[in-house]
């Protein structure tokens, strides 16, 4: 951890801040801010595979519990396809946009890690 | 019951922490009993001794009896004490505890039995003439019966685990259409964190606050409440943010309820710390259920009338402890409880995991910091999301929410994303300040979490700059973590 004092817009502002696993943690003005140095923002893309709606990826490390869905099956905007527990909860996992089910990945009660590709999807 | 020395603790985390204090505070050895995962955990460094009792997943470790019984054995532990969640209110467990001559630092199995299981519970309550929410508490689970009885009692309806608590298992039905779906999920909840898919259904009040009393019984089967709690802020049924005592009863109201509480303690000779839950709704109290252990926000009570209830549990257990006298117990000030949780608070309450990197809790007169984790530490995804509380007291309630804002403001956390900016957006809300929340104040005001902040330029600029200006560090490194941190807390 260091204290920098940083000068923004004229006025120099102190700042606690970490560096870890390529990312920077800040204090500033009472709120703590996780940053991705913007040259690693556009090696990753990242955001980008939440927003795809032809995959569902887990969103936290944790266990499938239920898969709502099969291969071939068709769902509705905000329909849960996987439920999943991480932490002690159920979370529901669903769709962003109509769509079919083209390809499960895991099956109930596998452990999976943050980010892992669960489901596939295509348009219908 | 008798002279104990050593004290065995079945839990993790800053509950852990808050009973090894006591430990110490009392002259007795404390003995933490954790899964693999908390090798490295303020709880294990502070801890006299430790014993691993199994791998990380809980039913390995911290939810297995017989494990949880072989450690507190080779400990050579007097007592063990539970803690919250876990093991906490299992009957089994002090069963087990007794039979291997072990005390259970709680109520007897018996009592757990009748109020831990909450359909019991509920039978109890009609005969003391203590008003409760209509329901169903049958004894057909299957998710189709359960389901016509939603209908008969009329959605909103909530579906319950019978041996849950702290929001795991609770779900609230809307319509039929969901109603099957909803409560096999319930039941699959409590079976994952309680071991039983015993579920029961009640008539949801949609804008109910939550209330509760905290009692106290000792051996001679004196019982005294510690007045009452309102915890009205939750997100699905977890509790965020507790006060002490309520701001928003009467005076006749907070009486009626106090003595119904003891009323229900006395009927089944309540020994220890327990908590009477109630909803309230138009100036009507129902009786929602008995927590048989120390709960979460217990520091809220202890803040505002200047008593230790671990230390109690510990001394009534070993008979030394005569209940403290009711005409003394006056409530002074207002008290806030935080809970600090590990997920991101822009995203409903997405759990985030990490290793904490650095961490300053900023100390001063009326701040109590009750944490489980130092710098170095990993937030796995094995566990409850709860990382810390903080509590805060003041003269009055005002005067505590602007103390917690600044308290908020001044604390660091890096490496793990928490619920900091969340807290302070429900503290800052009006209808927290003036009172007039009840338990759907989140999914009325946040059900999209916190809002976000608006100040992306600035905090790229920022972030860009630090980054020229530090080097990286590893966590959990050599170079990171310096020989003296296994010993040094760093606030």
């Amino acid at each position: 951890m260091k204290k920098l004092i940083l000068s923004i817009d004229g006025r120099d502002v102190e700042v606690l801040a970490q560096k870890a696993k390529g990312k920077v943690w800040f204090h500033w003005q009472g709120d703590t801010y996780e940053y991705t140095p913007r040259a690693a923002q556009k090696a990753s893309g990242s955001g980008q595979a939440a927003l795809d709606p032809t995959q569902i990826v887990a969103p936290m490390p944790g266990k499938i519990i239920k898969l709502q869905k099969q291969e071939g099956d068709s769902v509705k905007e905000g329909e849960t396809v996987v439920v999943m527990e991480a932490m002690k909860m159920e979370y529901n996992l669903k769709a962003s946009k109509e769509m079919s089910i083209k390809k499960i990945l895991v099956s109930e009660n596998q452990t999976v890690s943050l980010a892992e590709r669960l489901v596939e999807l295509e348009e219908l | 019951m008798g002279d104990i020395k050593k004290i065995a603790i079945a839990n993790r985390g800053e509950v852990a922490v808050r009973i090894i204090r006591a430990c110490q505070e009392l002259g007795l050895e404390s003995v933490l009993l954790h899964s693999k995962a908390d090798i490295n955990s303020r709880a294990y460094r502070m801890s006299d001794a430790q014993i691993c009792i199994g791998d990380s997943p809980v039913g390995e470790s911290y939810l297995s009896i017989e494990r949880n019984i072989d450690g507190a054995l080779a400990a050579g532990a007097d007592a063990v004490h539970p803690g919250f969640g876990f093991l906490s209110e299992n009957a089994d467990f002090a069963q087990a505890l007794q039979d291997a001559n072990i005390d259970f630092i709680g109520p007897s199995p018996e009592a757990i039995r009748t109020m831990g299981d909450k359909i019991a519970a509920k039978k109890i309550i009609a005969k003391a003439n203590v008003p409760s929410v209509p329901g169903y508490n049958g004894a057909d689970q299957s998710p189709e019966a359960l389901a016509k009885e939603a209908e008969k009692i009329g959605y909103p309806v909530i579906v319950k685990a019978a041996a849950g608590g702290g929001g795991r298992g609770m779900k609230v039905i809307v319509d039929s259409t969901s109603a099957i779906e909803m409560i096999a999920a319930a039941k699959r909840e409590g079976l994952s964190a309680f071991g039983s898919d015993q579920v029961f259904l009640e008539k949801y009040l949609n804008r109910a606050k939550h209330i509760e009393v905290q009692i106290f019984g000792d051996l001679s089967g004196n019982v005294v409440h510690l007045f009452d709690r309102e915890c009205s802020v939750q997100r699905r049924h977890q509790k965020i943010i507790e006060e002490a005592v309520s701001g928003s009863i009467s005076h006749e109201l907070r009486s009626k309820m106090t003595d119904a509480a003891v009323k229900l303690a006395k009927a089944v000779k309540y020994v220890g710390a327990g908590t009477v839950e109630f909803l309230v709704q138009d100036d009507e109290f129902y009786f929602l259920e008995m927590n048989t252990r120390l709960q979460v926000e217990h520091p809220v009570t202890e803040l505002v009338l200047g008593v230790d209830l671990v230390k109690a549990q510990i001394l009534n257990q070993m008979n030394r402890f005569n209940v403290w006298e009711q005409d003394l117990l006056i409530p002074r000030g207002h008290a806030i409880e935080c809970r600090l949780y590990a997920e991101d608070p822009f995203s409903v309450g997405m759990p985030s995991t990490g290793t904490i990197g650095f961490q300053s809790w900023p100390d001063a007169p009326g701040r109590r910091f009750d944490y489980g984790y130092e710098a170095g530490d990993a937030v796995t995804p094995f566990y409850d999301s709860m990382m810390a509380k903080i509590i805060v007291w003041d003269e009055t309630r005002s005067r505590a929410i602007s103390k917690m804002l600044k308290t908020l403001d001044e604390t660091i956390l890096f490496g793990v994303k928490s619920n900091i900016p969340f807290l302070k957006q429900i503290l800052s809300h009006p209808e927290f300040v003036d009172g007039s929340f009840n338990t759907q104040f989140i999914n009325q005001h946040f059900a999209e979490g916190a809002i976000p902040f608006n100040n992306s330029d600035q905090v790229s600029a920022i972030g860009e700059m630090c980054i020229d200006k530090i080097a990286d560090v590893a966590p959990g490194s050599q170079s990171f973590k310096s020989p003296w941190a296994q010993s040094w807390s760093n606030t």
